[in-house]
C-alpha cells in the first residue's frame, strides 16, 4: 500500500471520528442513508467503511465486503460489524489498488467517500472494474456546489480541511461520468451539496 | 429542509450564536483608528474562522455537518463584516454587536433554508 499520507490522515482521525460524527450528522442523514442502503442485494462492496457508523443503516441478512484504507478505522468497525445480523467482511485496502477480480460485485455503495479519495476518477474507474456489467453504484456524498456563495465557502473550507480531512469542493457527479458510469438519478438532500447518486456500469 | 424540530432549532441556534460571537469579536478588535476597508477584510476573515471553529468544535457533533458549516460560515462572515465596518466608523457597544450578529444570523439561516428548498425542488 503506497498511499501513506491518506492512511495516516484517517488513522489519526479514527480516535475522534465517532465522537464528531456519530450523533448529529448520522441522525440527520440516517433516514436518507437507510433509504439508499435498502437497495442492497447480491454481492455488495461497501467502500470506505470507516469506523462502521453506517452499519446501523444496513438492511439485515446481506453479505457485504467492506474496505477501508485505515487499519485504525477498521479496528473500530470490528465490533459494529460483528453485531450486524448478516455477514460483513472487513478488509484493509486502498480503492485505487483493490485486489478483487474484475466483474466481482453486483453493487458498490459509498458513503462520504469520494471527498477523501486522492484520485477520485481513478478510484471510480477501479470500482467500474470490480463491478459486474450492469452492476450498480450507489453513492451518498457531499460535493462542491455550483451556486454562489456556497461554492465560495466550500472552496475556502477545502483550503483548511484538505490536510486533515475531506475536500469539500469535489465535482463527484462529473467524476462518475468520467469513470464510465451511466448516471440514473441524482437526488439532492441539502442544496446541491449533499446528494445521493445512482449509476450503473453499462453491460 | 429538514422538518424535524431538533434540526430546525439546531440550525437557528448555531447561526445565531456563530454570528453573535463573530460580531462581538469584531466589536472588541476593531476601533475607529482602523481604515474601513482593512476593518472589513480582517473582520470577514475573523468571522469565517470563528464560524469554522464553532461549527466543527461545537455544533457539528449535535446538528449535522454541511447543514451547519455552510450557513454558519456565511453568518459569521457577514455579521463580522457589518460590525467590523461599523466599528471602524463609530464605537459599537457589545450589546449592539451581539444584536446585529443575531439579526444577521437569523436572516442568513432563513435565506439558506429558502435556497435549499428552491434548489432541491428544482432538481426533483
Amino acid at each position: 500500500m503506497d498511499d501513506h499520507v491518506t492512511r495516516d490522515k484517517w488513522d489519526k482521525a479514527a480516535e475522534y471520528f465517532d465522537l464528531m460524527n456519530g450523533l448529529g450528522p448520522e441522525k440527520r442523514w440516517g433516514p436518507h442513508k437507510q433509504n439508499l442502503f435498502s437497495k442492497m442485494k447480491g454481492n455488495v462492496l461497501f467502500l470506505a467503511m470507516g469506523t462502521g457508523l453506517d452499519i446501523q443503516f444496513f438492511p439485515p441478512d446481506q453479505h457485504i465486503t467492506g474496505i477501508d484504507i485505515s487499519p485504525k478505522m477498521l479496528e473500530q468497525a470490528q465490533l459494529k460489524a460483528k453485531a450486524y445480523p448478516g455477514t460483513i467482511t472487513l478488509r484493509e485496502m486502498d480503492v485505487h489498488e483493490m485486489d478483487f477480480a474484475d466483474n466481482s460485485f453486483d453493487q458498490v455503495f459509498t458513503s462520504c467517500t469520494f471527498c477523501s479519495v486522492p484520485d477520485p476518477v481513478n478510484g471510480l474507474r477501479a470500482i467500474h472494474r470490480v463491478l459486474k456489467p450492469g452492476g450498480e453504484l450507489f453513492m451518498f456524498e457531499h460535493t462542491g456546489s455550483r451556486y454562489f456563495p456556497f461554492n465560495l465557502m466550500l472552496n475556502m473550507m477545502t483550503f483548511l480541511t484538505k490536510n486533515f480531512g475531506p475536500q469539500m469542493n469535489r465535482n463527484t457527479d462529473a467524476n462518475v461520468l468520467a469513470a464510465g458510469f451511466q448516471v440514473t438519478e441524482i437526488q439532492l438532500i441539502y442544496l446541491d451539496v449533499v446528494k445521493m447518486i445512482s449509476a450503473y456500469k453499462p453491460a | 429542509m429538514d422538518k424535524r424540530f431538533y434540526f430546525i432549532a439546531g440550525d437557528f441556534l448555531s447561526n445565531l450564536l456563530i454570528a453573535l460571537f463573530a460580531g462581538l469579536a469584531c466589536s472588541a478588535l476593531i476601533s475607529t483608528k482602523w481604515p474601513m476597508l482593512l476593518a472589513m477584510l480582517v473582520s470577514m476573515i475573523l468571522g469565517m474562522l470563528i464560524a469554522m471553529i464553532f461549527s466543527v468544535a461545537v455544533f457539528l457533533r449535535y446538528f449535522g455537518a454541511m447543514e451547519i458549516m455552510l450557513p454558519g460560515m456565511i453568518s459569521g462572515m457577514l455579521a463580522a463584516m457589518v460590525v467590523g465596518m461599523m466599528a471602524s466608523m463609530q464605537n459599537v457597544s457589545s450589546i449592539t454587536a451581539m444584536l446585529i450578529g443575531c439579526l444577521i444570523g437569523a436572516i442568513v439561516c432563513v435565506l439558506c433554508w429558502t435556497a435549499n428548498s428552491i434548489i432541491t425542488k428544482k432538481a426533483a
